[in-house]
């Protein structure tokens, strides 16, 4: 579905993290986490959003992304109205019901986690998360990305840290995991090496597992073939974004 | 009695009529199992073009509101250093493969069908009618003699079977004649219909490259309408028919004018692998009720002269 919608209020993260509510003017569904827009300007250029936050009955949707090329330059630049698409890919969220996540994520997968917070506090199910970031000059408490009420445990990683050989992701994630209960679902939003991670890491417990690759998106709409996940018979765009370790092993091997 | 829906053209026997239009998935090896789960009876590729093209900048594609979609996907591809692999893919699990060949001259159209014989297509299609790629496609397909230089050079040496494929065109008969003269031995008809769509709260073309390729149910009766007169024109010719097909009597009304196989696109993407059952099942249904025992004796029924 496409719709336009109105930038009605921008918030800047440590100068390179935008976060942006939109007033959509036609209503285009109900999104649920781990879907995704194709927001842009028209005839510019268009950008594969998770949706963050998303309030149907008044059409107010939020969405966050790092400034990263042009196209994000842009957009964070820009004022007035935009284009959406959407909402994109497979409804498969599990439902928290007084289950325990863990979400374990870095870079655009941060923007999943306002919604997920609503979900758990909306659900009784709790969530904890590890965020991954680039570089420690990115790290931000997760208040300023939430704004729900967080009631869980978060650990910041800087990225840099785990490719000097500082911080080994496989056993830090192991120790987090047994100074707690075991988590009833474990998602992993992020590139190959960190979905590799999560699938090795957590193949000892009989944890669901859900996955959601990055991978470049072009049409949103399964036309393209872009998103197939290699070595599968998936698309994220269509059949994702949320994959099990075992549907996508091949692509992970 | 359920009627027997297999059909034969261009030497190969498909057990259905049914094939995915080129521009669904449809370059990586892997969308042949996607589109080999979907039903399809044999595999129409994107277009390949001589080197690898990563398409136009995005937005490539519009969902329009009344149904349909404008796309400006700009034919990207692998070149065809990645032809192998993907014939290789549709060979590997025995389906038919007929590859998509692009170019911006005649020697161009001569490289890509050479590689794609060569790296085992079942028969090419030559795309003269891509809407939205300056260059490749459009313009030659609606020139009788452009039309004529690279079917002829396409074709004249390769083995494998050539199929054209036209858009909506002023000169389709005069054109589609042409092609069969060069050596085309079947047609499709047709391709996405140049058009455009516009933000109206920023007063600008939606798309990148402003203007896109319509398809979807909006030119179903304008495909109809072409494959109709260019059937009365050439009544010993196969005609694959697209545009629009949504549902079996959107497919049953291009068998009556003369069409032996439909390619299908929207109807993939809004219904993914419903669409093919559906329309066998529609079309199985409606050949028994009017006790046809198969598709060949309803071919063109609506079409004669």
């Amino acid at each position: 579905m496409f719709t336009t919608a109105k930038i009605i209020e921008k918030v800047n993260i440590r100068n390179i993290f935008w976060k942006t509510k939109l007033r959509l003017n036609e209503n285009i569904g109900e999104a649920k986490p781990f879907q995704f827009i194709m927001a842009g300007i028209s005839g510019e250029f268009e950008l594969p959003l998770y949706v963050s936050l998303y309030d149907h009955e008044n059409r107010l949707l939020e969405v966050f992304y790092k400034v990263r090329g042009e196209d994000t330059k842009k957009l964070s630049k820009h004022n007035g109205f935009v284009t959406v698409r959407g909402f994109y890919g497979k409804d498969r969220m599990i439902s928290f019901n007084s289950k325990s996540i863990l979400y374990i994520t870095e870079d655009r997968g941060f923007s999943v986690i306002p919604f997920l917070v609503d979900k758990a506090n909306r659900e009784n199910g709790t969530i904890d998360i590890i965020m991954i970031f680039d570089s420690k000059d990115e790290i931000f408490q997760i208040a300023e990305l939430a704004g729900v009420d967080f009631k869980g445990s978060v650990i910041y990683i800087d990225k840099e840290e785990i490719d000097h050989g500082f911080i080994n992701l496989g056993s830090f994630v192991n120790m987090f995991t047994e100074q707690r209960q075991r988590w009833d679902v474990i998602i992993g939003a992020g590139n190959k090496d960190l979905l590799k991670a999560i699938c090795k890491l957590s193949n000892s417990y009989s944890t669901n597992r859900f996955l959601s690759p990055f991978t470049y998106v072009k049409c949103g709409i399964g036309a393209c073939g872009y998103c197939t996940i290699p070595k599968t018979r998936y698309s994220l765009c269509v059949d994702g974004t949320l994959f099990t370790c075992e549907e996508i092993s091949a692509f992970l091997r | 009695m359920e009627a027997d829906l297999s059909v034969k053209f261009l030497g190969l026997k498909l057990s259905h009529p049914i094939l995915n239009a080129s521009g669904i998935l449809g370059h990586m090896p892997e969308h042949v199992t996607i589109l080999k789960s979907y039903g399809v009876a044999a595999i129409v590729s994107k277009t390949f073009t001589p080197e690898p093209r990563t398409g136009h900048k995005e937005p490539v594609i519009i969902e329009l509101p009344t149904g349909g979609i404008i796309n400006s996907m700009g034919l990207p591809n692998p070149g065809i250093t990645g032809l192998k692999k993907f014939v290789d893919a549709a060979k590997k699990i025995s389906i038919p493969i007929i590859i998509s060949v692009g170019g911006r001259n005649p020697d161009e159209f001569h490289k890509v069908a050479i590689a794609a014989e060569e790296a085992g297509a079942d028969a090419v299609e030559l795309n003269l009618s891509c809407p939205h790629t300056k260059d490749y496609g459009l313009e030659l397909g609606a020139d009788p003699q452009m039309a004529y230089e690279v079917t002829k050079e396409a074709s004249y040496s390769i083995k494998v079977p050539t199929i054209a494929k036209l858009g909506l065109i002023d000169k389709m008969i005069e054109v589609s004649g042409k092609v069969l003269e060069a050596g085309a031995k079947a047609l499709t008809l047709i391709n996405t219909i140049k058009s455009m769509f516009i933000d109206v709260y920023t007063a600008r073309p939606f798309l990148n490259k402003i203007y896109g390729g319509l398809s979807g149910p909006s030119i179903h009766p304008i495909a109809v309408r072409v494959v109709y007169d260019v059937y009365r024109e050439h009544e010993d010719t196969p005609i694959i028919a697209s545009g629009g097909v949504v549902n079996w009597y959107d497919a049953a009304e291009f068998f009556l004018v003369g069409s032996r196989a439909v390619q299908i696109g929207y109807a993939l993407l809004l219904k993914k692998d419903r669409a093919v059952p559906e329309l066998l099942n529609g079309l199985s249904n409606w050949l028994a009720e009017l006790k046809y025992k198969n598709l060949e004796e309803v071919i063109g029924l609506a079409a004669r002269k």
